[in-house]
């Protein structure tokens, strides 16, 4: 509510002139007549005009859709007249000044007081009804117009759909992978499934993006309170921070996501789950399918047949899955630890992680297994990695935030992936590995190892 | 193939925690194209298992085994795993 000690809103020095819905020309030309003012449409003003610019040449402005016009100025006994008679003027008052409270920006109503002291009495003056009716009015106008916009915003896409902008500041990840080169690249028309802990809906990067998910824990999967799902989405497909900087972080901006939740708030969730959303991207045709996720694994332990013959499959129809190689490793202190599951598995993609200087990261595991076919396949960018916060849970604050693990790593293959995809969209799930991996820059001065076939590209437009 | 399935593998049912003895949960795969019929339902239910879900794309069962030792796979089974939990690969 408003503070007791605010001053009661000053006076400013323009009108709000209300007008008849559907006002004619010839309705406009009685309206200038009668303020003595002429009147610019809204349309014009722009970056050419300013509404400033129109009030500093004794000019008012008719805003069309809201049956207003805004004047600068006029005289109050002209004011008063032009309601009366054939006028379609039903309404003038002087402008107020607007307080924001808790965000939300209101004019306080007048209090009894006032209102005697501007003469209305009774509920039978019809200045206070037609006020009321007035502002209804413009409610219901302003609401159509608010509907109109929303529409619009929802179609409209983050990040330039045309993929040329490629200039501007660029997280540490996306010149890592060499995203410059990829330029009409974006993923469009790619289906990318990120099998986490949910999204942010409503976080600037995917606000107004067509998300489909499902949930396969109890937790919604449009309700990411973890912030792990979110930020994985982010690599794939955000766009760039809101900030002065305006650095774009996201691999594939014009990509599809498909949201499957298969972790809970606490970032764990079943294989089972895992196995069910697995078959849910398929059904939805997904064409890469982001795992963040594993289990760690023994020295010797062969991989999980399930994930094995799940990645077969997926492959078969055409799928990539891609997966976090795990963080158990702590080098240089301790030999590398296995590549978890389900990265283990031959048929799924196994991505390590390496910093902003092209090391392998000190948690990344390698492959110890490779005999059993956990061996690493490719690696990225996944220290101190760039991507979107979740608002509704996790650490941090502010719309970005860093992250590390071969969770962050993961979806910058996914994205790459998503650019081959529309780049060659008849290939085969086989090739699509192929693309992947034949596309690395080699890490010769790396253990094979730790890196695989090396650093995962975008592809070259 | 072990005959029987060794027992504390399997995650909690959905992998959620809940009140009460909760029969793990266990990930089969089928031979490729096999169809899980009644018959083939009525056979796992009388080994002593529980279908949560049949996923033919993949050739996959998610069963509940109330005794785990106990089980002994029907011959369609072509492999068994527990289902097990998986974790945010964050540091």
């Amino acid at each position: 509510m408003n503070s007791p000690s605010r001053p009661l809103e000053k006076a400013a020095d323009k009108y709000i002139v209300v007008l008849e819905s559907g006002a004619t020309s010839a309705d406009l030309d009685l309206v200038e007549r009668a303020i003595a003012q002429p009147l610019v449409s809204s349309a014009e003003l722009g970056s050419d005009l300013q509404a400033s610019e129109v009030y500093a040449r004794g000019q008012g402005i008719y805003f069309k859709n809201l049956n207003v016009a805004v004047v600068d100025d006029i005289d109050t006994l002209r004011a008063a007249r032009a309601i009366r008679g054939s006028s379609p003027v039903i309404h003038v008052e002087r402008e107020r000044l607007f307080y924001a409270i808790s965000g939300a920006a209101v004019a306080p109503p007048p209090n009894r007081k006032q209102m005697r002291e501007s003469g209305v009495g009774t509920r039978a003056d019809g200045r206070l009804l037609v006020e009321v009716a007035a502002l209804r009015q413009n409610l219901l106008a302003m609401q159509q117009h608010l509907d109109g916009l929303d529409a619009l915003l929802r179609e409209l896409p983050d990040e330039d759909p045309s993929g040329l902008d490629r200039s501007g500041a660029l997280s540490w990840g996306l010149r890592a992978v060499n995203w410059a080169q990829a330029g009409k690249y974006t993923g469009k028309g790619a289906r990318v499934a990120v099998l986490d802990t949910g999204i942010d809906p409503g976080h600037p990067s995917f606000a107004g993006r067509p998300l489909i998910g499902k949930s396969f824990v109890t937790d919604a999967w449009d309700a990411d309170r973890n912030g792990h799902g979110t930020h994985c989405a982010g690599t794939i497909a955000g766009g760039r921070t809101q900030d002065t900087a305006a650095t774009a972080f996201g691999v594939a901006p014009g990509a599809e996501l498909y949201i499957g939740r298969v972790l809970s708030d606490a970032g764990s969730g079943a294989t089972s789950g895992i196995i069910d959303a697995i078959d849910w991207a398929l059904e939805k045709q997904c064409r890469v399918i982001s795992m963040s996720l594993g289990s760690a694994v023994e020295i010797g332990e062969a991989p999980s047949m399930v994930f094995e013959r799940v990645g077969e499959r997926a492959l078969a129809q055409g799928c990539l899955l891609v997966a976090a190689a795990g963080n158990e490793s702590r080098r240089p202190q301790s030999p590398p630890r296995p590549v978890g599951s389900p990265a283990n598995a031959q048929s799924v993609m196994a991505v390590g992680a390496v910093d902003e200087r092209r090391r392998v990261a000190s948690f990344s595991n390698g492959g110890i297994n490779a005999g059993d076919g956990g061996s690493i396949d490719i690696v990225a960018p996944g220290v101190a990695v760039l991507s979107v916060r979740s608002s509704l849970g996790g650490p941090g604050s502010g719309l970005y935030t860093d992250k590390s693990g071969t969770s962050m790593a993961t979806p910058h293959v996914a994205g790459i992936a998503a650019l081959l995809v529309e780049q060659n969209p008849s290939l085969s799930g086989a090739g699509l590995w192929q693309a992947v991996v034949g596309g690395a820059l080699a890490m010769p001065e790396l253990p094979f190892r730790d890196v695989g076939a090396g650093l995962a590209q975008c592809p070259r437009a | 193939m072990p005959s029987r399935v060794r027992a504390g593998g399997g995650s909690p049912a959905g992998g959620v925690p809940s009140e009460g003895p909760v029969a793990p949960r266990f990930i089969a795969g089928l031979p490729t194209g096999f169809v899980v019929d009644h018959a083939a339902w009525q056979t796992l239910e009388a080994a002593g298992a529980k279908i949560i879900a049949y996923r033919p794309r993949l050739d996959l069962l998610v069963l509940e085994i109330a005794d785990p030792e106990a089980f002994v796979p029907p011959a369609f089974i072509a492999f068994l795993e527990p289902d097990r939990m998986m974790s945010a690969e964050e540091e």
